[in-house]
């Protein structure tokens, strides 16, 4: 096993907290992905998605800074024996990846069942469940990403390991 | 500064505020360390030990003074270059093991092969080895939190070793040991140097653990001032 696969299995496994974020963001991308195929108003079909977007890049920071408030002895650790900063933001990004990913299969799959038998509206093309998904992902991603890269280069290793 | 000068440290000095208070330590400790030397870095509680291992690992800055490790002055470095140096030319044991608590003893001492890139047959070779060293080979599958203070600080000293450093910078090795595992860990420590020839620089309270090492610094009080 490689180093990034390594520190990816240890930066990946889900901790108490994770369930809930999931189900949160679970319960989001099925709002998303409901309410848009109802919506006819443009300028609602391009604001719903972007406040979504932000509220499920919340929930990935809310997730992520609790890792690192959990694994914040384990992030000083691994500096300190050389490894490279921006790695710890990376498998950060990562973790995001997974688990958003995770949300928005569970939220399409979902939304997808229900518009589908209950004819309550047409049901979502595949090309519309894959654009929401990307969207619902790739922001909390970055999010998580960006914010995990800023803390490895700010943490104060010495001051960590002391205690 | 000679050939075989691994760390060169001149005029050190590094100070801290806390509130009306400056603390200034090392006052302008000048020493250096030459490849194979053993150096006991001696002194009371809050004299700076751990901070001036601190600096020579590349974790902190100086106030004043140069420190340079391999001829490099720390200071002009950045921190992708001292992360380099740490996995590729150093290793470290921390006061506190900085053990990583969820994986094993095996895949921590691991850790640092990595970045050194060996392959996996080379690095389960060593690690074996080092395990042996250390007598620790049934503890590979366990944990951190399942280890006691000695056998933690023998797997902390295993990792330190892994990457096959030039330099070793081993912060209270023997401290808050019971005397049997200090017993144990000091023909250990003896072992580093004459088996492996490596230079070591080792903080410690012990006077017996300070007598091992060929050479010793002693770093005075800080001198303290109310503004």
């Amino acid at each position: 096993m490689s180093l990034n696969r390594r520190l990816l299995k240890l930066f990946t496994r889900p901790q108490r907290h994770t369930l809930p974020c999931v189900f949160s963001a679970t319960i989001l991308t099925f709002i998303m992905m409901t309410t848009l195929l109802g919506l006819s108003d443009q300028a609602a079909t391009k604001v719903l998605p972007t406040m979504i977007s932000a509220a499920m890049s919340s929930i990935a920071l809310n997730e992520v800074s609790l890792v690192l408030e959990r694994r914040k002895r384990d992030v000083a650790v691994l500096l300190a024996v050389g490894i490279q900063k921006h790695l710890v933001g990376f498998m950060l990004a990562a973790r995001a990846v997974l688990y958003s990913s995770l949300s928005c299969l569970l939220g399409a799959v979902s939304c997808y069942i229900l518009l589908h038998l209950t004819m309550l509206g047409s049901a979502p093309t595949i090309n519309l469940l894959l654009t929401l998904s990307i969207l619902a992902v790739i922001a909390p991603s970055l999010v998580a990403g960006a914010y995990g890269a800023l803390y490895s280069f700010r943490i104060d290793v010495t001051g960590v390991l002391r205690h | 500064m000679s050939d075989s000068t691994i760390v060169s440290v001149e005029g050190l000095q590094k100070s801290f505020r806390n509130g009306q208070v400056t603390i200034s330590l090392f006052n302008g400790l000048s020493f250096n360390v030459r490849e194979g030397d053993f150096v006991a870095v001696t002194g009371s509680s809050g004299t700076g030990k751990t901070t001036l291992m601190n600096i020579i690992a590349g974790l902190d800055m100086p106030g004043k003074g140069s420190v340079k490790v391999f001829g490099k002055e720390l200071s002009s470095l950045g921190s992708r270059h001292l992360a380099a140096m740490r996995a590729h030319s150093m290793g470290l044991l921390f006061q506190t093991f900085g053990l990583v608590n969820d994986l094993t003893v095996k895949e921590n001492i691991e850790l640092t092969l990595y970045l050194s890139g060996k392959k996996k047959a080379v690095r389960e070779r060593y690690v074996h080895e080092l395990l042996q060293f250390f007598g620790i080979q049934d503890k590979a599958q366990l944990t951190p939190p399942s280890l006691s203070f000695g056998e933690a600080k023998k797997v902390g000293m295993a990792r330190a070793l892994a990457s096959e450093p030039e330099i070793l910078l081993l912060d209270e090795p023997t401290g808050n040991l019971d005397p049997p595992s200090v017993n144990v860990l000091l023909p250990i420590l003896r072992g580093l140097r004459h088996i492996y020839g490596k230079t070591i620089i080792m903080t410690t309270n012990s006077l017996r653990a300070a007598t091992i090492a060929n050479r010793q610094v002693h770093l005075e009080r800080p001198t303290i001032r109310t503004a």
